[in-house]
């Protein structure tokens, strides 16, 4: 837990969690240009599996005339990707760095054009203990030697691999249509139908497809960001450029560290969010300041 | 089985001075401090690294990065509590646990949490040394004690970690801290917007916003670059090296000395007494491959952070517990967010986390207008990944089915990154008997190894500063122009990864664990080098501290009586 960030340490880690409905959601082809991608094997699902995953990752990050949703940002391949990390040596799980090449290294003179090679395509080697938790927390603990470490004080842990692949299985099986065709109103009940840690399983990996690296298979060419007016990784340029000479600072104007934005704000408020900021407000007692 | 190196440094040495249990901020200065003066010093961490040539003078590369998935998301360097949980309760009539997972665990890596730290690096103020002549018994439950080590005896270290691990700051710009003798060796470096905008309503209400000291280049320093301000910084290891952090400086210069030699994913899970329990013998490890294997030295020093040192001497058959005080007043800081979210884009997200902050909460003991609070932090938003966690828990919470619009909308209107502020404040936490770490009864980790149990409640004492500090950070928050505002409710476990007491150090052996050189009583070749030694815990964040009083008992080891001999 990070002492200075806002994050989990704010309000919202105390909310506990419900299981998350639907909203209306349109299906969306899979994800695009795989020039940012690190190659690991991606043949877990079955096709009506894969468009079923889609639609429902859709649910979480729904998809707009020129606003893409999650299937179009990558979700599927993302998710896959980690069900699937195994499959690949070292397993596909934390990407290496320092850099990804979508930033120049600087010069030293305050700027700089120059990229680096991109590291995040390979990833990073396990240890014995990182291997052991991720293997259970993929394949469940039953499944793993030595997976099972506190048998009656601790349920048993039932991986994502078994909790997406038979979730989808049961969902297209019993579904009376494929689910990508179904309307907003029935994916939103095949959605609701799903067990709860599988909904929650949604939620929690969907966003990080989405705004998560490129390299892990989601946000293609950081359109994830770009949706979100995000920058992404600014390693190795940052935002503070040192010119080593004159021995100062200086910034990059369009995306200025110290002072206000140049460009106006691309996406203000709306009473929606206004909405979801003064009801947080109400359930921690604060205040809308005048 | 791992594909990193396992063996930093010189692997050809085989007899040992020294063995150094971990290797983060607490382990880093001592092993620095050995092999400076020609011991020989095997350091044994349970991590894995994630630096190449951190032993190789030709170059040194991070394998951090801007990357959510990998440290956010993925917890690259966070003990799995699915193999290796804590468990915890409020207090003994809880139960055995009410709850088993993350504890309070600080990063598992070479170069301990001090990597993905952001390294804010206040010292402690000379009253903080001396809250219990200062306090007494005025807090019942409280064990507020002195510390045996004054402000005066810690400044030339503090000076020499300034210079040391590279620390930015403005001298005198804390109107609480104590006498500098020397500059930091760094001017502060850029402001972050949000600071100046806070700053404006600090203004308003006649509080000091100064520039947070931290162990952050601002410009070339010994071989690593200037801080590029990425905005990556709070969680996650410096790409580039700008961060002086203990694993780029102290232990990097160690394992070139040739003196040092460090096994990583090496696990120590007992340390081996003599017949009589007056020194130890050996230490044994689980290594990278799960085989058990002991090693030797002729002194030992604990530095695996508090809830981990206090376990393992529990694991040792309850050693150098003669006082009934190891794995007691385990201290955390009590921390008062409060969140303002503007109107504006404030592009709180790029930065180093934290740029400036103020002390005027901190407090003056005694006086019941001002009660002991802590530092504040003004601290940025986050990444993108982290920031959707924030709303998608909003949402699930609010409604009964997942709006994803209005998630989208959250996202790209970005409240929680783009407009957000969080004024955290780091209250000094009131040491009791009671809060502490034993072994749970039955829970066990991926070896069959007990796991540490945390009793843990919060005192009168802390939550009375924060009741009287948390509506003058709301009242900060409007003057300084923010729309909403609110004070994050206190988690029941801590989520601090201020992690301090355990070890207790003072000169009486009922009393305390260790002596005022961090050595154990009644264990004449085992110290502990860590923020287990802290009786009180401050209201400033403590690793400056740690890593100063770690040189100090490096200093003692070589010099005794004349610890201060090493910094010459
Ligand atoms: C995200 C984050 C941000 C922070 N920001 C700040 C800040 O701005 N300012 C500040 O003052 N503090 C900050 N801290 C706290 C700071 O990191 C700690 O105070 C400091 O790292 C503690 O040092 P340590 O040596 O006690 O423990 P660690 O740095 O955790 O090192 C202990 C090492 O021992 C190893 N170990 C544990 N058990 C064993 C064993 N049995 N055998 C072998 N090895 C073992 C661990 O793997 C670890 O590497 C932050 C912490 C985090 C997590
Ligand atoms: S903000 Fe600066 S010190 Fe922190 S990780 Fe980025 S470059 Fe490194």
């Amino acid at each position: 837990m990070k002492p200075s960030k806002v994050s989990r340490r704010a309000v919202l880690k105390v909310l506990v969690a419900t299981a998350p409905g639907t909203v209306a959601s349109m299906a969306l082809p899979g994800c695009s240009s795989d020039e940012d991608r690190a190659e690991t094997a991606r043949d877990f699902f079955t096709d009506p599996e894969r468009r079923a995953l889609g639609a429902l990752a859709n649910i979480i990050v729904p998809s707009e005339p020129g606003a893409p949703g999650a299937a179009e940002l990558g979700a599927t391949a993302y998710i896959e990707r980690l069900l699937t990390a195994f499959d690949v040596d070292p397993p596909a799980l934390f990407a290496d760095g320092p850099f990804s090449g979508r930033q120049p290294l600087p010069d030293g003179k305050g700027g700089g054009d120059a990229l680096p090679p991109n590291d995040f395509l390979r990833f990073r080697p396990l240890d014995r203990v990182t291997e052991k938790a991720w293997r259970i927390r993929l394949y469940g603990s039953k499944a793993v030697d030595g997976g099972t470490l506190n048998e009656g004080l601790v349920a048993p842990v039932v991986g994502l691999r078994n909790l997406f692949k038979e979730g989808l299985r049961a969902a297209v099986a019993e579904a009376k249509a494929p689910i990508e065709t179904l309307s907003p109103e029935g994916l939103h009940d095949v959605f609701a139908g799903l067990d709860s840690e599988l909904q929650k399983a949604f939620v929690e990996l969907v966003p990080q497809a989405v705004w998560g690296a490129p390299e892990y298979g989601g946000n293609p060419g950081g359109a994830g960001w770009k949706l979100v007016h995000f920058e992404g990784d600014s390693q190795p340029l940052g935002y503070s450029l040192f010119d080593e000479g004159a021995g100062v600072y200086h910034e990059r104007p369009e995306f200025p560290m110290s002072t206000k934005d140049p460009a106006p704000d691309p996406a203000p408020l709306d009473d929606g969010t206004r909405a979801v900021m003064a009801q947080v407000v109400v359930f921690t007692n604060g205040k809308v300041f005048p | 089985m791992s594909g990193n190196k396992t063996v930093l440094g010189n692997a050809s040495l085989a007899a040992f001075d020294v063995i150094v249990i971990g290797s983060g901020a607490g382990g880093a200065p001592v092993v620095d401090v050995l092999t400076r003066f020609g011991k020989k010093v095997l350091v044994l961490e349970a991590g894995a690294n994630h630096f190449d040539g951190l032993d190789d003078p030709r170059g040194l590369v991070s394998r951090f990065s801007n990357d959510e998935v990998k440290q956010y998301s993925r917890g690259l360097i966070s003990p799995d509590s699915y193999v290796e949980p804590r468990t915890f309760r409020p207090n003994e009539g809880a139960g055995d646990r009410t709850f088993v997972g993350d504890v309070n665990s600080l990063a598992k890596t070479v170069g301990g949490a001090g990597v993905h730290a952001d390294l804010k690096m206040p010292r402690f103020a000379p009253k903080d040394f001396q809250l219990g002549t200062l306090l007494g018994d005025t807090f019942a439950g409280a064990s507020f004690a002195d510390w045996p080590v004054a402000y005066d005896m810690l400044e030339p270290f503090y000076a020499y970690v300034e210079q040391t691990l590279g620390i930015q700051g403005q001298r005198g710009s804390d109107p609480y801290a104590g006498p500098m003798k020397a500059d930091y060796p760094m001017a502060p470096g850029n402001k972050m917007y949000v600071a100046s905008r806070i700053e404006d309503g600090a203004n308003k209400l006649g509080i000091n916003v100064f520039p947070y000291p931290s162990a952050v280049n601002s410009r070339p320093y010994q071989g690593r670059p200037a801080c590029v301000d990425c905005g990556f910084c709070s969680g996650y290891g410096c790409p580039s090296n700008a961060k002086g952090s203990p694993a780029v400086t102290m232990l990097r210069r160690a394992l070139l000395s040739q003196l040092c030699q460090l096994q990583c994913e090496t696990r120590v899970v007992k340390l081996l007494a003599n017949g009589a329990g007056t020194r130890i013998d050996g230490v044994e490890c689980i290594g990278p491959d799960g085989k058990r294997v002991t090693f030797r030295a002729d002194q030992y020093v604990l530095a695996a952070s508090p809830i981990e040192d206090a376990r393992l001497l529990l694991l040792s058959g309850n050693l150098g517990n003669a006082s009934g005080m190891v794995g007691r007043c385990l201290t955390f800081h009590l921390q008062t967010v409060a969140v303002g979210i503007f109107e504006d884009r404030l592009h709180s997200h790029r930065g180093k986390a934290v740029s400036h902050g103020f002390s005027d909460f901190r407090g003056v003991p005694m006086d019941p207008t001002k009660p002991l609070g802590g530092i504040v932090e003004i601290s940025g938003g986050p990444g993108a990944v982290e920031e959707a966690t924030f709303y998608a828990r909003i949402l699930t919470t609010l409604g009964q089915q997942f709006d994803g619009v209005r998630f989208k909308r959250l996202m790209q209107q970005s409240p929680g990154r783009e407009r957000i502020v969080a004024l955290v404040m780091q209250a000094e936490d009131a040491p009791q008997l009671t809060n502490r770490v034993d072994l749970d009864p039955a829970v066990k980790d991926l070896d069959g190894l007990p796991v540490p149990r945390i009793t843990y409640s919060s005192h009168k004492f802390e939550l009375g500063a924060r009741d009287f500090y948390a509506p003058k950070l709301m009242s900060l928050l409007q003057a300084s122009g923010a729309k909403y505002g609110f004070v994050a409710p206190i988690d029941e476990i801590s989520a601090s990864a201020h992690v301090m007491g355990t070890l207790r150090s003072g000169s009486d052996p009922r009393t305390s664990v260790t002596n005022p050189e961090g050595r154990f009583h009644g264990l004449e070749n085992l110290y502990a080098s860590d923020g287990s030694l802290f009786p009180t815990s401050s209201g400033y964040n403590p690793t400056h501290t740690l890593v100063s009083l770690a040189t100090r008992v490096a200093g003692d080891m070589v010099f005794p009586g004349s610890p201060e001999r090493v910094l010459a």
